[in-house]
């Protein structure tokens, strides 16, 4: 049972950083190998919100909203230019993580540092003693991307993104201005991001590298799940995220680790389009 | 009015429009006749901004060259592509709001259903479980939503059944019957031209070569027979 | 005189430049430079299959380190093999790197496979699983790696890094104008159709499969011959030659010098790696910041590489010269 709480946050977090990564490769054709310094990011706003004397939630919201902010910044100087052209986008946003870390290194140094929980008290759940704190993170990842799901298959927004994922001449044609859209989708791509690294820095160790902890398996959720759709991208990090914790179990972190790449790249290898089919008109 | 001169597009320096001029008037269904492979579908991705061209197209004094395809959309010009363009796995509904992002709005307006009684029962229904026919039909509605001032129909009458054809030459004529409405009907389907519009022009490897009435459009016309090199057998 | 003769000549005058380095230079120097160039060799490899196959690497540090690891593993005996010759190991190495490339491209590319970005992502996540297994597998030193590995024999004196040097020197003009070669031969033409329209290339009846397979055997063996020289030369192989951090550099180094043209990415590797042994010292943290920096610009405003533009530019002036 605890067991599965833990597999369950991961695949929660996880799914948090997928879902970004994955519109806006859906959307532009763009690799954002920047994704996990988004998170890094939004581990160290809290950081630093925290020193700051910000209460925890309040520093949580400030997280998200600045790497919203940063992610329309980052949008118009980089992202845009980028479009269409895959090879050079992993190239382009590989620069900007070397230089978000940097600025992190230099701004908070590059040892690891800690942030403390707003609470440290534990809940009796079906019978086992857990952390609160885990099982507040759980609820909020599971509403945020709850609520992602519904603004692309219940809004107006998601109808007009899911629309120009499927077809970008013809959404155009209709109106559908993608560029905006895309401008948009990377947006609360970077805010998920930010909002997933706020709420795991109580339970991790914030350093600057921690982004890349989370890209790549970040990465492999998204080819899994065939990256189109928002619940593919959920399905794969479900498949990545729940393999690397049971194979943590049998196996040190590390090989697990590398069984789960493994599986992973089989997977991608016997099924190109992912476990859940279709491009993008599928929620 | 719709103004096209000298215009030329094409794909990665290939030009397939060589030199595209043609008038069409307000209130009108205007036929663009070519055989295949004459670059009728280039012209239409070229007046919506979807390849790139040179040359002029404006449309009520306003160039359009150079928007983008949604600025194009938003200018009250719809578009219903070859092959349709319908999302398959999108309802019925959800495709008609598509038809919404060019002009805003909420719900899709009453008077579509009225125009397409046959849509309302499918609503729900996922767009690609349609027939040939339906999906025609709600391509036509899709574009009809944004209540265009100019329709530019690619192609509408490849592979449906004779009769849906004739269904569609009786509608095109009623859409623009109160002199709001343009339409630009690009086909190689002599039937539905003669019924449907009232002049045609004749597009032969990326040029318009020349013009007649649609009462001019017999199948032992000169011009037929020497546009298009059908019609006497 | 035809097209290919001025890069050629351009080329013949760098590695003459470069042959005179050590005079100037110094020991110290001279050892650095013996790596940088080998570094050149790496990212020449990439350059090849990158600019010219259309296939993205972004593990490249794989074959690097594999060619690195049988090296050293094979002359400490901790892979038992027998084998004690330094030059049979060196080519026990490169067979190995060229054996993972079949492999992989096998794995990777038979029957349609996977390209693009694609390949690109999972390469890199090939990567990263043999960091983690070398990192892993005590036999390979784990992550204290492999020390005391035995240089190549070339010359008495092991503290005259010039022998070494000339080495790589021999090695990188060897693989240029091997890779020059090829490329101006048919398989060349196909490698280029292999980038640009693979979809013809199928329609005239050739294996697009094959080509790519062999692209990647190819850039893979002369990455492995890359870092087997690396490893003899530094005498240690550590878990950071096979991973995720030199895979990104060397893409980094191809990309700002420009991946369509072998002796731009050459040079920007030795080039980059001269700049941070300068400019790390003087700017500390702030390098890294302004590669990165470097990298975006240089992607968004340069997309040929900084230095294959002013190369081609050259090489076309000179041909005028020559010509008038």
């Amino acid at each position: 049972m605890e067991f599965a709480l833990d597999v369950l946050s991961y695949v929660l977090v996880l799914g948090l950083v997928a879902v970004g990564l994955a519109v806006i490769f859906a959307l532009l054709r763009v690799l954002n190998l920047a994704h996990g310094e988004f998170l890094m990011l939004g581990a160290y706003s809290v950081l630093f919100a925290t020193q700051s004397g910000i209460p925890f939630w309040a520093a949580v919201v400030v997280a998200t909203v600045a790497l919203a902010a940063l992610g329309a910044i980052v949008e118009m100087l980089l992202i845009r230019r980028l479009a269409g052209r895959p090879l050079d986008s992993i190239l382009g946003t590989w620069g900007l993580a070397i230089l978000l870390r940097q600025a992190v290194v230099l701004h908070f140094g590059p040892a690891s540092q800690n942030v403390d929980a707003p609470t440290s008290a534990d809940v009796v759940i079906a019978g086992i003693v857990y952390p609160q704190y885990r099982l507040t993170v759980m609820a909020i990842a599971a509403a945020v991307l709850l609520g992602t799901v519904v603004l692309f298959v219940g809004t107006r927004f998601g109808l007009h993104a899911r629309a120009a994922i499927a077809r970008p001449d013809i959404a155009a044609a209709l109106g559908v201005d993608v560029r905006k859209v895309a401008a948009r989708s990377f947006v609360l791509g970077a805010a998920l991001a930010g909002l997933a690294g706020a709420l795991i820095s109580p339970l991790i160790s914030v350093d600057p590298n921690l982004g890349l902890g989370y890209l790549v398996p970040a990465f492999l959720a998204m080819l899994v799940g065939g990256g189109a759709s928002v619940f593919g991208v959920i399905a794969g990090a479900g498949v990545v995220g729940g393999a690397d914790s049971v194979l943590s179990l049998y196996l040190s972190s590390v090989w697990a680790q590398s069984a789960v790449f493994v599986l992973a790249i089989m997977l991608i290898r016997l099924r190109p389009s992912g476990l859940v089919r279709g491009r993008g008109e599928r929620p | 009015m719709l103004e096209i001169r000298n215009l030329r597009a094409g794909y990665g320096g290939s030009a397939v429009l060589h030199d595209v001029s043609l008038r069409v008037p307000t209130g009108t269904v205007a036929a663009l006749l070519g055989r295949n492979g004459m670059g009728k579908s280039t012209l239409c991705k070229a007046l919506m901004g979807l390849v790139p061209a040179h040359g002029s197209v404006r449309f009520n004094n306003e160039e359009l060259l150079g928007l983008s395809p949604h600025a194009i959309a938003r200018r009250g010009i719809a578009y219903v592509p070859q092959g349709r363009g319908i999302f398959p796995n999108f309802t019925v509904l959800q495709n008609l709001q598509l038809g919404l992002a060019s002009r805003g709005g909420r719900g899709v307006p009453q008077h579509v259903f009225g125009m397409f009684p046959q849509l309302e029962p499918l609503r729900g229904r996922a767009a690609g479980t349609l027939s040939g026919g339906e999906q025609q039909i709600l391509a036509l509605a899709r574009a009809m939503v944004a209540a265009p001032q100019l329709l530019i129909l690619d192609e509408p009458s490849e592979g449906l059944a004779p009769l849906i054809v004739s269904e569609l030459a009786a509608l095109l004529p009623r859409l623009v019957s109160d002199g709001h409405m343009t339409v630009l009907l690009v086909e190689q389907n002599l039937e539905l031209v003669q019924r449907a519009a009232s002049f045609a022009a004749f597009l032969e490897k990326g040029a318009v070569v020349g013009a007649a009435a649609a009462s001019d459009l017999g199948p032992r016309s000169a011009a037929v027979h020497r546009y298009l090199g059908l019609g006497a057998g | 005189m035809n097209g290919r003769e001025v890069p050629r000549l351009l080329a013949l005058a760098v590695f003459a430049v470069l042959a005179f380095l050590p005079g100037v230079a110094g020991d110290y120097w001279t050892g650095q430079l013996s790596r940088y160039v080998l570094y050149g060799i790496f990212a020449m490899s990439l350059a090849f299959l990158w600019g010219r196959a259309g296939m993205l690497s972004f593990g490249h540090a794989a074959f690097f380190g594999i060619g690195g690891y049988v090296m050293a593993a094979v002359l400490l005996g901790r892979l038992d093999v027998g084998i004690s010759d330094p030059w049979v190991a060196l080519a026990l190495a490169v067979a190995a790197a060229a054996a993972f490339g079949l492999l992989l491209g096998l794995f990777l590319f038979w029957g349609g496979g996977i390209s693009g970005p694609y390949l690109a992502l999972v390469t890199l996540a090939v990567a990263v699983i043999l960091e983690q297994g070398v990192r892993g597998w005590y036999t390979l030193g784990a992550d204290n790696g492999l020390t005391s590995v035995p240089p190549l024999p070339l010359g008495n004196d092991p503290w005259n890094p010039r022998p070494a040097f000339y080495a790589a020197l021999i090695a990188a003009a060897a693989v240029y104008f091997l890779f020059d070669a090829l490329l101006a031969s048919r398989f060349g033409a196909v490698l280029t159709a292999l980038r640009t329209n693979p979809e013809r290339l199928r329609y005239f009846g050739y294996s697009v499969v094959a080509y790519r397979i062999a692209a990647f055997v190819l850039g893979g063996a002369v990455a492995g011959l890359a870092g087997a020289l690396f490893v003899s030369t530094d005498s240690f192989a550590s878990p950071s030659l096979i991973g995720f951090a030199l895979s990104a550099e060397v893409v980094i180094w191809v990309a700002l010098g420009g991946r369509s043209v072998l002796l731009a990415a050459f040079l920007a590797a030795i080039g980059v790696r001269l700049a941070e042994a300068y400019l790390s010292e003087a700017l500390g943290p702030w390098w890294l910041l302004a590669l990165g920096a470097l990298l975006m610009v240089s992607v968004v405003a340069f997309p040929q590489g900084l230095l294959a533009t002013p190369l081609l530019r050259l090489g076309r002036s000179l041909g005028r010269v020559r010509r008038g």
